[in-house]
């Protein structure tokens, strides 16, 4: 009862930061997906399905200028939450410059790309419809302005999370949508620019979201600097090879649209791109949802793993099963409720095909969100845990066998549908793939999330050298020193080290208790783990009060009255070493003896 | 914690068992603000005390304090590890060791 006690208390405070996270994350993700609603429905509604068309065509494009900025942003946050974890400061300097850099670096080959393939209509790759090419020609010269915003914008952003200055990113993310009406108003509806129009309203408009941003790195007070002299290139090769699983999925996605497109323009024709087209962009500002809780996840679990905190880690998996699945779950129940209002936004008449066929996908698609929110998380986790196996094949099953493969069986019976009902059925066999791992590598039908997950047996300390404990009030704290000092005994640690081990922990937890609970009137608890590892005692505490930095307040009390801050002072004297870092909004406290 | 006292004159002895910690810290406070009239010595025993934090360290500070000029404390046969917390806190000017 007392475990399962202190297991609640830990994933309440987990789930509070994570949900405390998540706004940001899903604005930063509905971003892109403002993006295409926009264009959808003033090409719908202002230029043509013609231009409808170029919008979808040039989907997959943008999925691979986002596989690429997944790669290089989540490997860079898996790596620079590794180094906050190990506090190696340095590299994590290191990693925020080569990813600023190398970001910059390939989006300039995209944006002498676009122009030449617009330019010259060596487009015909994408699309042999005569209609529409002009357009998708127009549209892409147009979104050559906006690669280099988007790549290093979306980068920035991840940073600035990091650096708890979410905020920033939301300011900018509004602001960029708001520019981005106006423009599309402008140039398309005003100016009638047509396909040219559409595509530079969001390009300057991601200039705007991207300088807001960068504003803040420029101003000296971010802690992240980017150097350009001095770098390690090398951490490049490292940034892709964390980053190209999680990425892969995006390059599995665009190698899907151009499947999906040419089976659709094959089967059912360039009135099955646009209602496509329709229901994914609508349906995009909605994906920034399971987009942002992996974005706020991901950060977890890297940090976790750089700690080896294994509770930490099969907690954020616990959020995401009791949390963030029912959320999803009853989103999609709501989008598929309101599928006719929303298909209303591009298409008026219900005789329309187009019309039916955009209808059907947003009754359809929903369905397969809560199923992506696990197989993300799971992708995420294989990747920062360097279980490449697994993120190869749910990267391949779910960016593009599974979908073109029941797709391709399907659309001749059942046309447009196939594609919908091909993105369920690719849910379920992800999860039974995840599940079907487990069993094979814990040999046996995994029971618990330890399990489940397949984390190694020697991750982290062993069960029988460590204790994981929360405290929740001033008496929890008394007793759980008790048992720190009782714990470093057993052990066979000296007795000087077990009363030391046990006063920081009074002291300490005693100080996050009675000053930081009462500063907002709010639930708190804080974290403890006490780990035996050659021979050091390591204690770890982790609360989700408002910063405070003990050291920093040391350092201001000395030559103060000696009669003040004589816990602190006890601690700071008698520990080996006191690191002190605030990872994501959370203040954690390490002292080793 | 336990304490056991005994008044000879104005001599205050007071022997203290188990911790004094920031559970136990306030009610000796008490005890000893309840105790202290008329007192000019006060001696504190240590050697059944096994643990003290700061909480206990602030009720020693706060006594020598309340004492004033009027009487004097000291504490004896303090473990190692107590002896550690006086050196550290600078406290063992305010109070003599045996």
């Amino acid at each position: 009862m007392e475990e399962s006690n202190k297991q609640t208390a830990t994933m309440k405070m987990l789930a509070k930061v994570m949900f405390r996270l998540l706004p940001i994350q899903i604005l930063l993700a509905t971003v892109g997906a403002i993006n295409g609603i926009l264009a959808s429905y003033f090409a719908s509604n202002y230029v043509g399905i013609d231009a409808m068309s170029a919008v979808g065509l040039y989907g997959p494009v943008n999925q691979l200028i986002m596989a690429i900025c997944t790669m290089l942003m989540g490997g860079s946050v898996i790596l620079c939450g590794k180094y906050m974890g190990r506090n190696e400061q340095d590299k994590l300097q290191n990693v925020f410059s080569v990813d600023i850099a190398v970001s910059t670096q390939l989006s300039l080959v995209f944006v002498a790309l676009f122009l030449i393939l617009g330019s010259f209509d060596l487009t015909g790759f994408f699309t042999h419809d005569r209609l529409v090419r002009p357009h998708f020609n127009r549209y892409l010269l147009g979104q050559a302005i906006g690669v280099l915003p988007l790549m290093l914008g979306n980068q920035l952003s991840a940073f600035l999370s990091m650096e708890n200055k979410g905020t920033l990113t939301t300011v900018a993310s509004l602001i960029y949508i708001g520019v981005n009406l106006v423009l599309n108003v402008l140039f398309v509806k005003v100016l009638r620019m047509g396909a040219l129009g559409l595509a530079l309203a969001s390009s300057l408009g991601l200039w705007i979201f991207f300088i807001v941003q960068a504003q803040y790195f420029l101003s000296g007070k971010s802690h992240l600097k980017v150097r350009t002299t001095g770098l390690e290139w090398k951490e490049t090769g490292e940034i892709l090879r964390v980053g190209v699983p999680g990425a892969l999925n995006n390059g599995y996605q665009t190698a899907r649209g151009l499947i999906v497109n040419w089976l659709i323009e094959a089967f059912v024709g360039s009135m099955g791109i646009s209602a496509f087209a329709a229901a994914n962009n609508l349906l995009a500002a909605f994906w920034a949802i399971p987009a942002g809780m992996l974005a706020v996840s991901r950060m977890m679990i890297s940090v976790s793993i750089g700690e080896e905190d294994r509770r930490t880690l099969t907690d954020v998996m616990r959020v995401m099963f009791r949390r963030f699945v029912p959320l999803m779950s009853l989103i999609s129940l709501l989008l598929i409720a309101c599928a006719v209002p929303m298909t209303r936004i591009f298409f008026r008449n219900p005789a329309e095909p187009v019309y039916k066929m955009t209808a059907w996908g947003l009754r359809i698609l929903p369905l397969c969100m809560p199923l992506s929110v696990i197989c993300m998380h799971f992708v995420c986790y294989g990747q920062s845990s360097g279980k490449q196996g697994l993120v190869h094949l749910l990267s391949l099953l779910d960016g593009v066998v599974s979908v073109a493969a029941f797709s391709a069986l399907l659309i001749r019976p059942l046309g447009l549908n196939s594609v919908y009902i091909a993105n369920v059925l690719n849910g379920v066999v992800s999860l039974l793939v995840i599940v079907a791992y487990a069993w094979i590598k814990k040999k046996g039908f995994p029971r618990n999330m330890d399990e489940l997950m397949a984390i190694p047996a020697d991750f982290g300390a062993p069960d029988t050298e460590r204790m994981d404990l929360s405290v929740r009030n001033m008496g929890e704290v008394i007793t759980i020193s008790r048992r720190v000092q009782d714990f470093c005994r057993e052990k066979g640690v000296d007795e000087r080290r077990a009363y030391l081990a046990g006063l920081a922990m009074e002291e300490m937890a005693g100080n996050i208790v009675e000053h930081g609970f009462e500063k907002d009137k709010k639930s708190h608890s804080v974290d403890v783990r006490v780990v035996h590892k050659n021979e050091d005692v390591i204690l770890r505490l982790k609360d989700d009060c408002e910063p405070f930095d003990p050291g920093e307040r040391q350092r201001l009390a000395e030559g103060e009255d000696p009669t003040k801050n004589i816990g602190l002072r006890i601690v700071f004297k008698t520990a080996r070493e006191l690191e002190y870092q605030n990872i994501l909004g959370m203040n954690v406290l390490t002292i080793r003896f | 914690m336990k304490t056991v006292k005994t008044m000879t004159d104005s001599r205050l002895d007071i022997a203290l068992e188990g911790r004094l910690d920031s559970e136990s810290a306030p009610e000796f406070q008490k005890e000893l603000g309840d105790s202290l009239f008329g007192v000019k010595e006060l001696v504190l025993d240590f050697e059944k005390l096994e643990y003290m934090s700061s909480a206990g360290v602030r009720v020693l500070i706060w006594t020598v304090q309340t004492l004033g000029h009027r009487g004097t404390m000291r504490v004896v046969k303090a473990n190692d590890m107590i002896r550690e917390i006086f050196e550290i806190t600078g406290l063992n000017t305010l109070l003599a060791n045996e």
